[in-house]
């Protein structure tokens, strides 16, 4: 929709110092589907020209806060098409849509959230004084829409571990194809280690590691010690979500065990 | 460095505004068939094609598209030949109203090999209020159902709409594809409580502002009511309203109307209208409001009507029945979601008479209403029934189509009567737009 407070519209690589009312856009999928009286100037990361996906000798994929969902998807690890149909959104939102925006949008059903705390992501961030910090997913999305992020701070990048030996992937919603009540993805390294990343059932990301595959009873106390709080909103009562967690969880746990 | 994009091989170097998105940069350029179901990215009826790559227009920042070629539907024709995709569409007649069908050509002509295999996954952004999909799947997958009227077997056969051409190529005219030089914009400031009186309202802020043309208020309206759910007959629903009430009975109940030369100025104009409520207690429960000492709705009671009604003898079938089963049953109050927004567009003709055209079933009952709660008179009020984005039921009046929403039409009708309006003949006329969505 037209956001009719928008005043001035400026390249993000111009260096212009932050103001009340500045917002990065991204894909503009979510800036652009609500109202958002409170913006007065897009800093537009459009022309930023960021290699979407730069993988080190590592292993380690540096995935740039403007890389597409679309370029994601066309990416041949399962788990990252997975993950991107997990998307209420469809294709042609895809072409625009960001991994960057969708961290930043911090929905508690953001499908990128999920896949870049499975794969255990560092999130790059850059302050207007040009001074970096990294912060684990799980420590940059903190809340329903709520982030880390300072202000003017800059997501650059979401740098994502060497991919586990094994993955597991558990999501569901109200509807067919809907938005993610409950999304569950499990890893398991080759060493043997698992971990057990939960979102869209709770308001921010969760993610459990095991040295060893846990027992049924170990996992879901692990469960019960770690999320505080089950997500409440019209995509699913916290009742439901819970239920649907522990369930997913000892799927994934058999799946992987 | 200036602004250029490429509309249907057409360069276009108006510059966009800072906050504006590519579907309405579009419909500014002529481009209706560009539509707007709900402007936040959900229905896909503003599906374009940028540099060949299907986006919602409603998301796309317009600077952006500066560089680059954009399609729409009406583009997608080449050589007057129709598109492989609107040839389909029409053959399967994948569609009734219409309005989506613009936006699910746009993506079905981008639609590869692996997508046609999973029609739910790659049609998921984009949805039809009326079809339910059958048809759009046929016309997809390029199934012929329309079939020609033969002399001796025309009773039956299932002929192509007429109107099919101009859906499958966006040149059928809505209610707001029209343009309107030196149309004005209506915006209305709605009631954040259930039930309250407004005690007072202040609008010199809002009429300060630059662009603001009127701002209207219940001070401004007739204090005729009128019923909000007129059937034909105006006995069948008691007249409960006013075009501006001061007293709101839900919430998102208009409160004031701003008109201005832009829709971002009138909507600046509501957040700059201060109304002072005085707030009353509530009720939103049919069961609770017909309790004794439940608060009233309106003042002369909490019924608007009774319905009584069977078929046969219902006691006699009771009694004679070997086994009775009764229950009461409830149902939910379920509204089809339309996919073209509620809105209005309403103009003075040069001889004074007031045109309004709206999205509706029906012409005569929101004149004759249109006429009860302005000052125009019946008979120079004429309006004008667009093509309509999902008709059925709830857009039979010009207000059910908006239930407890606000009659868009009335009010752009009642704007249009009371703007400062030019009478001269030689003088474009003046038109007020009232987007309600
Ligand atoms: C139909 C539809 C369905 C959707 N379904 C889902 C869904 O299932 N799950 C979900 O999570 N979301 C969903 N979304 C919301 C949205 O599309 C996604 O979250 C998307 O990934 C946002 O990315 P973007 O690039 O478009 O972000 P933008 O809209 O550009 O930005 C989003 C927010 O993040 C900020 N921002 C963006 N990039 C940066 C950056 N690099 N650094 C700092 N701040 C930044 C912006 O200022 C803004 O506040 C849906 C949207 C639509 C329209
Ligand atoms: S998706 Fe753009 S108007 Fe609905
Ligand atoms: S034909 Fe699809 S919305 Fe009416």
């Amino acid at each position: 929709m037209d956001l009719h407070t928008v005043e001035q519209w400026v390249d993000a690589r111009t260096v212009d110092a932050w103001r009340p009312g500045d917002a990065w856009l991204a894909g503009g999928t979510a800036l652009f589907s609500a109202p958002g009286v409170h913006l007065r100037r897009l800093r537009d990361l459009g022309g930023t020209g960021w290699e979407p996906l730069v993988e080190d000798p590592d292993g380690r994929l540096e995935i740039a806060a403007t890389c597409t969902v679309a370029r994601l998807a066309a990416h041949p690890v399962a788990l990252f098409g997975q993950c991107c149909r997990a998307f209420l959104a469809s294709f042609t939102i895809w072409n625009m849509a960001t991994v960057g925006g969708n961290l930043c949008a911090a929905l508690p059903a953001g499908p990128m959230i999920a896949l870049t705390t499975a794969l255990d992501g560092g999130c790059l961030l850059l302050a207007p004084d040009g001074a970096a910090r990294t912060l684990p997913v799980t420590a940059f999305v903190v809340g329903d829409g709520r982030t880390a992020l300072r202000e003017g701070e800059l997501l650059r990048s979401v740098t994502v571990g060497p991919l586990p030996a094994r993955t597991a992937f558990r999501q569901a919603s109200l509807s067919t194809l809907g938005r993610s009540a409950a999304l569950l993805i499990g890893t398991r390294d080759a060493d043997g280690a698992m971990t057990l990343t939960i979102t869209a059932a709770t308001p921010r990301p969760h993610r459990l590691r095991f040295a060893v595959p846990p027992t049924a009873g170990e996992l879901r106390e692990a469960v019960e010690d770690e999320v505080e709080h089950w997500f409440d909103d019209l995509h699913g009562h916290p009742a439901w979500r819970r239920h649907l967690t522990f369930r997913f969880a000892e799927q994934i746990r058999e799946e992987l065990s | 460095m200036t602004f250029s994009v490429e509309v249907n091989g057409v360069e276009h170097t108006t510059e966009p505004r800072p906050g504006q998105c590519l579907r309405t940069y579009l419909r500014e350029r002529g481009c209706f068939g560009v539509k707007k179901g709900c402007d936040s990215g959900d229905c896909g009826a503003c599906t374009v094609h940028v540099d060949g790559v299907p986006v919602h227009s409603c998301l796309y920042p317009a600077v952006r598209a500066g560089g680059h070629a954009v399609t729409t539907v009406e583009g997608l024709a080449t050589a007057g030949e129709l598109h492989p995709v609107q040839q389909r569409f029409l053959d399967a007649q994948g569609f009734q109203c219409g309005f989506c069908t613009a936006g699910f050509v746009m993506t079905t002509a981008a639609l590869d090999e692996a997508q046609l295999a999973d029609l739910p996954q790659a049609l998921k952004g984009n949805l039809c209020r009326c079809t339910g999909y059958r048809a759009i799947s046929d016309a997809v997958r390029g199934v012929t159902t329309v079939e020609t009227a033969c002399p001796g077997r025309a009773v039956g056969a299932s002929v192509a709409a007429p109107a099919g051409p101009q859906v499958v190529t966006g040149t059928a005219r809505y209610t707001l594809d029209v343009d309107v030089p030196g149309v004005l914009h209506m915006k209305l400031l709605r009631s954040p409580h259930a039930h309250a009186r407004v005690v007072a309202i202040d609008t010199a802020d809002a009429l300060a502002l630059p662009g603001v043309q009127a701002v209207f208020t219940h001070e401004d309206a007739p204090r005729r009511r009128f019923s909000s759910g007129r059937h034909e007959n105006p006995a069948d629903d008691p007249a409960d309203t006013r075009v501006l009430d001061d007293v709101v009975r839900h919430v998102g109940q208009r409160v004031a109307a701003v008109v201005a030369d832009t829709e971002a100025a009138a909507e600046e104009g509501c957040r700059r209208v201060r109304v002072t409520y005085e707030v009353r207690p509530a009720v939103t429960d049919p069961e609770e409001a017909l309790r004794p000492g439940a608060p009233l709705v309106q003042a002369t009671g909490n019924v608007v009507g009774e319905v009584h009604g069977e078929v046969g003898d219902v006691e006699a079938g009771f009694a004679a029945a070997a086994a009775v089963y009764e229950r009461t049953f409830h149902t939910p109050r379920v509204q089809h979601a339309s996919l073209e927004t509620h809105g209005a567009v309403g103009w003075l003709e040069a001889d004074d008479s007031l045109v309004v055209r709206t999205s509706t079933r029906s012409r005569s009952s929101p004149a004759a209403r249109c006429a009860t709660c302005s000052t125009c008179p019946p008979s120079r009020c004429g309006w004008w029934r667009a093509a309509s984005g999902a008709g059925s039921a709830a857009s039979r009046r010009c207000s059910s189509r908006t239930w407890s929403r606000s009659p868009c039409c009335n009010c752009a009708g009642r704007c249009a009567w009371s703007s400062p309006a030019p009478s001269s003949s030689s003088v474009p006329p003046r038109g007020t737009r009232s987007p309600c969505a």
